[in-house]
């Protein structure tokens, strides 16, 4: 799209028209590699003053982003928070269907130094549900490797979150099913809190759609048009990726994946994808859709030209542990029509949570696993990681 | 007379039958999860149809349960005694699926179970009478249609049978009556299997345990049982209505109350007898009727008084046959003669079709048989595939004595038919595919040649294409292995009958069928990396590498490349040589740039070597892919080469359709 306006420019330059002469465009704001996150203003002058402009189109890393008519000619875009280079590129065209154009590259943020505060933060859950609000630190205690630890944050409820929506996108999901569970999850963007930010994944033998990290339910679905459900399925590879992308950034993360479980297409073992996760604290919740023949009764055996039948029990149940050991849950259904029921449960557990900060006292050196054991004053149940990576 | 309910912990019930020996080791006979019922079963079971060649029996029985759904345990009994004819591997195992639909066809409830024999020990007993499985189903109060399939997984012989059921509303206060059951002759009739989740159905007072369809015999007092909820106190004037199975009332009888007692959740049940007199011999429906309810009917078979003490599998359709065989004295016996009218009509309408190809409307000549078959394998007066199969076989043998080259074009009509009806008509589809594979015999027997023999492969191969969508996996390993019957260096048969192994998690199979395929066809690239795979799990790891590092020397297609430096990568990391394998991926990356996989593994091996931040940082270029992965390519069948053998068909099938012409000219 964007070739052909350029090409289009350069011919008509060449033209002896008075406006392509005179036409020029010019970005203010953000400048040359300047570090942006989240939403940016794009501020665009075009010149000669009183040239008359019909449209100034604004593309963002290749993909156009709008269109403004009027002067000012002033553009908010919420590029994310991942920290990554962006591109910025504006195009403007006169009555005379001259055009003119300037971009701009905006840079990643250098980290030089990371700060190591060395804070372990739990995200806890307190099932039932009865008696669970209305806690507080000297509630909880904390046992790192048994050693009890001093809490030094407290925090309930409206703790900002940032989520994956992982969902499956194979074959299985034929019919529609893709569509609902789609809707389910723009249903999950609408209730999120201004704060809380989503990314959504689509996959099935391979990564098939990514978004942005983005509070915006449309701008899930932008590049939705041309997905259809096809394919095999590669869960373990797209957790990987998930837990990647939520790497960098803070505060609470999660994860949610949609999927029957069943891996097929996956290089890499779940094995491998838990001890990523023992790394950094994302809680994973499973929505696992149960298949027809467990429906049926019978357990879903079956062997594939890459695992036999116990090779495939052995990565499922790898997903079962990677979930309890993150503190999340696994929620089995059996219609995607209750995908959206599931993730608003979901959404209220996480509004819910307690998130508990120390700084451990038990030092086994880098790489090492810590239990992490809590306890919760009365009768109460808590649900929490189950350990840790010392980083 | 108390019908008895018995858990047993155990998720297995056999009984052996007189003759048979005892378990040593392993279950004779064992029930498995059959892991998911495949598309043409399904298609099969939801088509309303019934036939097939393997004779059967079903009766489902709702009882009370926890919930306002009623537990309905179905006997599904099996006819063994043409069952084994053909039959070569050790095992005998049979698919059972059985689904319960509501009139607007929604799947209310469905099981599907593999009952597997081993007939070393138990082919006389199974040959004697056959086979009876119990399982259960949970169903809501409503009127459904049962509808039951029965696979033999080595010969892909079908039988399918359809029964109403009524699933009364025990919970409500109006009376219901269950239908009439009838004890076995003996408790070792059959051999008897249940299924997983099952609870055993045992009838106290009666000589055995309850059968699905039992013999009768003329004049003589029948026992059975009724079980009904909210049946009215006192004296119950019971009647015992004969029907016939067209809908036909044949005869009434008073039936003798001899006791009702409580039975299991609430039931209550009443022990009764009639003497059925003045009948022809045959099949007839039972129904019992009391005052304020009648029940639903079960089917029986009625002979003369000398025939009786037998099950409906050891009767012919005269009703007697002897009462077992003994598989070592004598051959197992071929199925009972199928019979069928004037077969004269139904040839002359088939060679008209065949004239309409020869001609070149191969459109024309499709629709017809197809609507010829159709019409005969369905509808009030059908015929038997078996009946139909060997009328046009008939056909066929006379235009193969003239030329067997008028084969060709019959064979691929067919097979253009069997892709028409595949998931639309199943039975259709299953006489299609079998007709096939004999115009293959058949072709290969008169031709006399290998180039002959190849050929038939072909036509088998050409089944192949569309059957890899949607026949079951023992289905699809018996087509490729008839193809390799006839063309043991078949390069497509070969390299599929391996990816069966593979799937079937059969390496040290998949191995020798690779390295077979590969003495004939050394450039087939798929076949040695799959070969590579193969021997790896096999544990020759040191083999396994040295064939991928040969693929990826060479210049392979672009997935098959992929997957060699895939599992390179993997078996090194494996090894624990990181080292090594952030070579071959970063070299593979060179090659294949957006290769999603060996990106996600070369960032893997930062994660195992601690650092995350390059992890994150090799991640960064992977963006979504479209297409299909290798790996997806790698684990299905390769469709591509069947889609060759197809298209070649069809360009000989053209080429002979003057030899079709010349045949049907000579053959009277």
């Amino acid at each position: 799209m964007r070739r052909p306006v350029l090409l289009l420019a350069v011919l008509l330059l060449a033209l002896p028209t008075a406006g392509a002469q005179n036409l020029r465009v010019a970005i203010l704001t953000p400048a040359p590699g300047q570090v942006i996150f989240g939403e940016t203003e794009i501020a665009v002058q075009v010149s000669p003053a009183g040239a008359r402009v019909e449209k100034v189109e604004l593309y963002v890393d290749s993909v156009r982003v709008g269109v403004d008519e009027s002067p000012p000619y002033r553009f908010v875009v919420d590029v994310g928070h991942e920290n990554a280079e962006h591109h910025f590129e504006v195009v403007a065209q006169d009555a005379s269907g001259a055009t003119a154009s300037a971009e701009v590259r905006t840079s990643r943020l250098q980290v030089d130094m990371a700060i190591d505060v060395r804070l372990q933060q739990l995200f806890v859950t307190i099932e039932g549900g009865r008696g669970a609000r209305g806690l507080t630190r000297d509630d909880f205690t904390i046992l790192d490797e048994g050693v009890p630890q001093q809490i030094v944050t407290f925090e309930r409820g409206e703790v900002p979150f940032t989520a994956v929506l992982l969902l499956d996108a194979s074959t299985s999901m034929k019919g529609g099913r893709l569509e609902t569970a789609l809707d389910g999850a723009k249903s999950f963007v609408r209730s999120m809190q201004r704060l809380d930010e989503v990314k959504l994944l689509l996959f099935s033998d391979h990564v098939r759609l990514e978004t942005p990290f983005t509070s915006v339910p449309s701008i899930l679905t932008l590049s939705l048009g041309q997905t259809a459900a096809d394919g095999g399925s590669a869960v373990n590879d797209a957790v990987y990726l998930a837990l990647k992308r939520l790497e960098d950034r803070l505060g609470r993360k999660v994860l949610i994946l949609f999927s029957d479980g069943i891996d097929v297409e996956s290089v890499l073992p779940m094995e491998s994808v838990r001890q990523v996760l023992r790394r950094d604290p994302v809680v994973l919740y499973w929505l696992r859709l149960r298949r027809e023949e467990e429906r049926n009764g019978s357990s879903p055996d079956f062997s594939t030209a890459w695992r036999d039948a116990a090779g495939h029990r052995h990565e499922m149940g790898e997903l079962r542990r990677a979930v309890l050991e993150s503190g999340g849950r696994i929620e089995t259904i059996d219609r995607v029509e209750q995908v959206a029921s599931v993730l608003t449960s979901v959404l209220d557990e996480l509004r819910e949570q307690y998130v508990l900060g120390y700084t451990p006292s038990v030092h086994k050196g880098p790489g090492t696993w810590h239990d992490v054991e809590l306890r919760v004053r009365g009768s109460l149940q808590a649900r929490t990681q189950r350990g840790y990576v010392e980083k | 007379m108390r019908l008895v309910l018995i858990v047993l912990l155990a998720v297995l019930s056999v009984a052996w039958p007189a003759g048979a020996q005892a378990p040593a080791g392993e279950a004779a006979v064992r029930v498995l999860p059959s892991g998911g019922l495949q598309v043409e079963s399904a298609a099969l079971l939801m088509s309303g149809q019934e036939g097939g060649v393997i004779p059967l029996a079903a009766l489902a029985l709702p009882l009370p349960g926890e919930s306002e759904r009623a537990r309905v345990p179905v006997i599904v009994e099996i006819d063994g005694s043409g069952l084994l004819a053909g039959h070569r591997e050790p095992r005998l195992r049979l698919e059972v699926s059985v689904y319960a639909l509501t009139a607007g066809g929604g799947i209310q409830g469905s099981r599907m179970d593999m009952i597997e024999i081993d007939l070393a020990r138990m082919r006389e007993a199974v040959e004697g009478s056959g086979v009876q499985l119990t399982g259960e189903l949970t169903l809501r109060p409503g009127d459904y249609t049962l509808r039951v399939l029965v696979r033999d997984l080595e010969t892909g012989d079908i039988g399918l049978r359809s029964l109403p059921l009524s699933v009364p509303a025990f919970r409500q206060a109006s009376p219901a009556l269950l239908p009439p059951v009838f004890a076995a002759p003996s408790a070792e009739a059959w051999v008897t299997a249940r299924a997983a989740g099952s609870s055993p159905l045992a009838l106290s007072g009666l000589s055995g345990p309850p059968v699905a369809k039992p013999v009768l015999a003329l004049d003589e007092e029948a026992r059975f049982a009724v079980a009904g909820s909210h049946l009215a106190a006192g004296d119950l004037a019971a009647r015992a209505e004969v029907w016939k199975p067209g809908g036909e009332r044949a005869a009434d009888f008073p039936a003798r109350l001899s006791g009702r007692q409580p039975g299991p959740a609430g039931l209550e049940v009443l022990s009764l007898a009639f003497t059925p007199s003045g009948l022809a011999p045959g099949e007839y429906e039972l129904r019992v009727s009391i005052p304020r309810a009648s029940s639903p009917g079960t089917r029986f078979v009625l002979v003369a008084a000398a025939e009786g003490g037998r099950v409906w599998a050891q009767l012919d359709a005269r009703g007697s046959k002897p009462a077992a065989r003994s598989a070592a004295a004598s051959p197992p016996p071929a199925p009972p003669k199928k019979r069928f009218g004037n077969a004269a009509p139904v040839r002359k309408a088939y060679r008209e079709a065949l004239e309409r190809l020869a001609r070149g409307d191969e459109e024309a000549a499709r629709a017809a048989v197809f609507q010829l078959e159709s019409s005969l394998l369905s509808g009030k007066n059908r015929l038997t595939p078996e009946d139909l199969s060997e009328i046009e076989l008939e056909v066929a043998h006379k235009l193969a004595e003239t030329g067997p080259e008028s084969l060709v074009p019959v064979a691929i009509l067919h097979q253009r038919i069997y892709r028409d009806s595949a998931g639309r008509q199943p039975l259709l589809a299953v006489h299609s595919r079998e007709l096939v594979l004999q115009l293959a015999d058949l072709y290969a027997k008169r031709g006399g040649t290998p180039a002959a023999r190849a050929m038939a492969a072909r036509f088998i191969l050409g089944l192949a294409a569309e059957l890899v969508k949607t026949a079951p996996s023992s289905v699809r390993s018996r087509v490729f292995q008839r193809a390799l019957d006839l063309d043991a260096e078949n390069e497509a048969a070969l390299l599929c009958r391996a990816v069966d192994f593979e799937r079937q998690s059969k390496p040290a199979e998949a191995v020798s069928t690779l390295e077979l395929l590969l003495r004939s066809h050394p450039q087939n690239g798929e076949a040695r990396l799959r070969l590579a795979l193969n021997v790896e799990r096999l544990g020759r790891k040191g083999e396994a590498r040295r064939l991928l590092q040969e693929i990826v020397a060479g210049q392979p297609e672009p997935w098959q490349l992929a997957l060699a430096y895939q599992e390179l990568g993997r078996m090194l990391v494996a090894d624990g040589d990181l080292e090594a394998a952030e070579r071959a991926l970063r070299e593979g990356l060179k090659r294949l740039p957006d290769d999603e996989k060996l990106t996600l593994q070369l960032a893997m091996i930062h994660e195992l070597r601690q650092s995350p931040e390059q992890a994150s940082e090799a991640l960064q270029p992977l963006r979504p892919g479209t297409g299909e992965s290798a790996r997806r390519r790698y684990n299905r069948m390769p469709t591509e080469l069947l889609d060759e053998v197809w298209s070649g068909l069809v360009r000989a099938a053209d080429e002979r359709r003057a030899s079709l012409a010349a045949a049907l000219g000579s053959a009277p």
